[in-house]
């Protein structure tokens, strides 16, 4: 077999791009970050959260009085009544706003990462 | 509520802010007799519930602090003032009630706000209830806010 020294070279060469392509290509597993939101002094705290789709965020509520996290648009989720002292767990889906609906001049984003 | 140069002992802002969260509490429960309007019965609900979580916690403070509220002249005036509030709002009704209602929840806010601020907290000695205090104050704002919101909706009717 005649294998001349250029199409030698060329064969690794395009070995080598297929190894660097195939290992692009591959999808780095994500790893789902956790953030914290605050319900103190009647606010949100912090009152937009940058997160990507399948983190989570931690709403606690550190108020004296219950408050709750609702979707603003179509109340599509909800948090229901948290007492002070409790917490909820939110995986991220989209972007939203979000308020309390008992106290509503509090109001708070999530914006989805791109 | 014309505030004094007299400085209150914490027994006294104890009782002046029970007798405030109580005198709100009523008012809205009023509301909730003589309301149909969505926005003015979230607001009163809203009410009874922060001002009774209020009352709870600084009753149990006070418990734990083995202090007894004292009545003062703060919260006699308080009082009185409410009483005369509660005649106007009972004899009003409808559109009419809700209005004066909300007035009245914007205007209380305000001046419970001022003597939270400028009186109460600079005032009290003890640093737990100094804290109760400091933790209410944005309640009572975000309450002045929430009335403001409801008042917008009843201007010019």
């Amino acid at each position: 077999m005649k294998i001349s020294t250029l199409s030698g070279g060329n064969s690794i060469m395009m070995l080598f791009l297929l190894i660097i392509i195939s290992a692009c290509s591959e999808k780095i597993p994500y790893h789902p970050r956790q953030y914290t939101v605050t319900l103190k002094e009647m606010q949100f705290k912090p009152v937009i959260t940058t997160a990507s789709e399948g983190d989570t965020i931690i709403f606690i509520n550190h108020d004296i009085v219950v408050h709750n996290v609702t979707e603003a648009a179509h109340r599509e989720w909800t948090s229901s009544n948290l007492p002070p002292g409790q917490s909820w767990k939110f995986i991220v889906k989209s972007s939203a706003e979000y308020y309390c609906t008992i106290h509503p001049v509090m109001k708070g984003t999530i914006v989805l990462k791109r | 509520m014309a505030q004094s140069s007299k400085s209150l002992a914490d027994p006294e802002i104890a009782s002046v802010a029970v007798v405030a969260n109580q005198i709100d509490i009523k008012a809205a429960q009023l509301a909730q007799q003589k309301s149909t309007d969505p926005s003015i019965l979230a607001f009163a609900k809203t009410m009874i519930n922060d001002h009774q979580s209020v009352i709870d916690q600084a009753s149990a403070l006070v418990k734990k602090l083995g202090v007894t509220p004292k009545d003062n002249y703060l919260s006699k005036q308080l009082s009185a003032q409410a009483e005369k509030t509660a005649k106007i709002l009972s004899s009003k009704s409808g559109k009419e009630f809700d209005k004066a209602y909300v007035d009245n929840e914007v205007a209380y806010h305000k001046a419970v706000i001022a003597a939270v601020n400028d009186k109460l907290i600079p005032e009290t000695q003890n640093k737990e209830l100094k804290e109760l205090l400091q933790s209410v104050a944005p309640v009572l704002k975000a309450h002045l806010e929430h009335a403001q919101m409801v008042q917008q909706k009843f201007s010019g009717k």
